[in-house]
């Protein structure tokens, strides 16, 4: 841990809300560009970012030393982005299975469309449509976050498994079958 | 392609991460095995793909709001419009270091006071135990008194009762054992007492009985008798011996 953030999350742990912001400030731009890698949109990506901080803040004391900040935060992340798709994927499932209207009844309804697509579709559609997002929205969880970490946010296997929470070796494999299917899926597209 | 035992480890070693010792063994290894290579073929090729996608970067509006909200929840300063918040925040979370050691000085003294305060009131009198402290002082005092007249009683009985011819050595051990007692010095000590209290009655007495006994320890060794014999008619005209018996029954 750099020497500036062991002093910023001691004082922290003291209730110091100044020191946090410092620690906020640092980090902010680090949360949101991964939970947007594991998210696909920035404005999922802003709101779990901002959930992270707060969590943060409200678990400070329960920080132990052991791992750095960084990692630490990290970890609340990618578990926050994990937790937000998959409340965000049971809530599509719940409109999709709501009862159709029938002919001649409120026709408004028909015009609803999935407020998350739409607005990924508004913002973030030419990115979506590129391949690695695309190959990437079908890995595990696990896999996704692994897999980004290592490539986009240049973590070494250590630090990944104490991000996911699971040992380096299964870490490894996580990255091994992901670039193996990413690189089968670019083979295909050619 | 065949499943290599060591095919993880490929990926430590693409991204840098073996130990020298592990990544010369590896580096063996990769020479000979096809599955290995084909992995860091993938690996490189992916790491190029990666590297060519450009991270597309949140929307101005979007990034400023949201840094905003941060700003506003975490390190901005907040308006303190309430007093006992201010003093709060002047005295108790941010207080500056003249401050702090103002705090500190004011707990030095106020512990201080407190301290004096316990010591003053446990070495200040109080009247119910002075009283009884007193009482306690009188009646040791009587105590001795009382102890001091019994003794002398006794000798002057033996004096006024014994003969001083026939009863001679006996008088005269009475009288050495006395002078252990010390009754020259109890009586000088009561009578500066008794005159203090102004209790002329004992002062009187003891007057007496100091006169006796100074006549009794000095005796010369040739004249035994004849002092004895005046000291016992002293005894019988002064009526000391009765005056020495009411008082040692009485509360003086």
């Amino acid at each position: 841990m750099s020497e500036s953030d062991i002093k910023l999350v001691k004082k922290a742990k003291l209730g110091d809300r100044r020191a946090f912001g410092k620690l906020v400030n640092k980090y902010q731009n680090k949360v949101l560009y991964l939970a947007y890698d594991l998210l696909g949109n920035y404005i999922d990506a802003q709101d779990v970012a901002q959930n992270v901080f707060l969590q943060a803040f409200q678990n400070i004391t329960y920080f132990r030393d052991e791992s750095s900040f960084s990692t630490w935060i990290y970890k609340i992340t990618t578990n926050a982005a994990i937790d937000f798709q998959r409340s965000k994927r049971r809530r599509r499932a719940l409109f999709i299975d709501q009862p159709q209207p029938e002919e001649g009844q409120n026709r408004s309804i028909e015009n609803i469309e999935d407020p998350y697509q739409a607005i990924e579709k508004r913002f973030e559609d030419s990115d979506l449509k590129n391949l690695v997002a695309r190959v990437v929205e079908d890995f595990s969880p696990q896999q996704k976050a692994a897999f980004v970490l290592k490539y986009f946010h240049d973590k070494t296997t250590e630090e990944i498994a104490k991000i996911i929470g699971c040992d380096p070796v299964t870490v490894r494999g996580h990255i091994l079958r992901a670039t193996l299917k990413l690189r089968k899926k670019l083979k295909d597209e050619r | 392609m065949s499943k290599c035992d060591q095919q993880f480890l490929v990926v430590d070693y693409f991204f840098g991460e073996l130990t020298s010792d592990v990544q010369l063994e590896f580096e063996n290894h990769l020479e000979t095995c096809a599955s290995c290579q084909e992995h860091m073929n993938a690996l490189a090729a992916t790491s190029t793909v990666i590297k060519k996608q450009k991270r597309k970067k949140p929307q101005k509006e979007l990034l400023h709001k949201y840094q905003l909200q941060l700003k506003n929840e975490f390190y901005e300063e907040k308006k303190i419009t309430s007093w006992i918040e201010k003093i709060s925040e002047k005295f108790i979370r941010r207080p500056s270091i003249t401050i702090r050691l103002a705090e500190v000085l004011v707990l030095l003294l106020v512990g201080i006071f407190i301290g004096r305060l316990t010591i003053w009131k446990s070495f200040t009198p109080n009247e119910d135990v002075a009283v009884s402290q007193i009482n306690v002082d009188s009646s040791i005092k009587q105590l001795l008194l009382q102890n001091y007249l019994q003794e002398t009683e006794m000798i002057f009985l033996d004096v006024a009762n014994l003969d001083p011819v026939e009863d001679q050595k006996i008088i005269l051990n009475l009288i050495q054992s006395s002078k252990y007692k010390f009754l020259i010095q109890k009586t000088l000590l009561l009578r500066d007492q008794a005159r203090d209290l102004e209790n002329h009655q004992l002062y009187e007495l003891l007057n007496q009985i100091e006169l006796i006994l100074l006549e009794l320890y000095n005796m010369e060794k040739n004249a035994y008798v004849e002092t004895l014999s005046v000291i016992k008619q002293q005894l019988k005209d002064s009526h000391l011996l009765i005056e020495i018996t009411s008082m040692n029954q009485m509360d003086i």
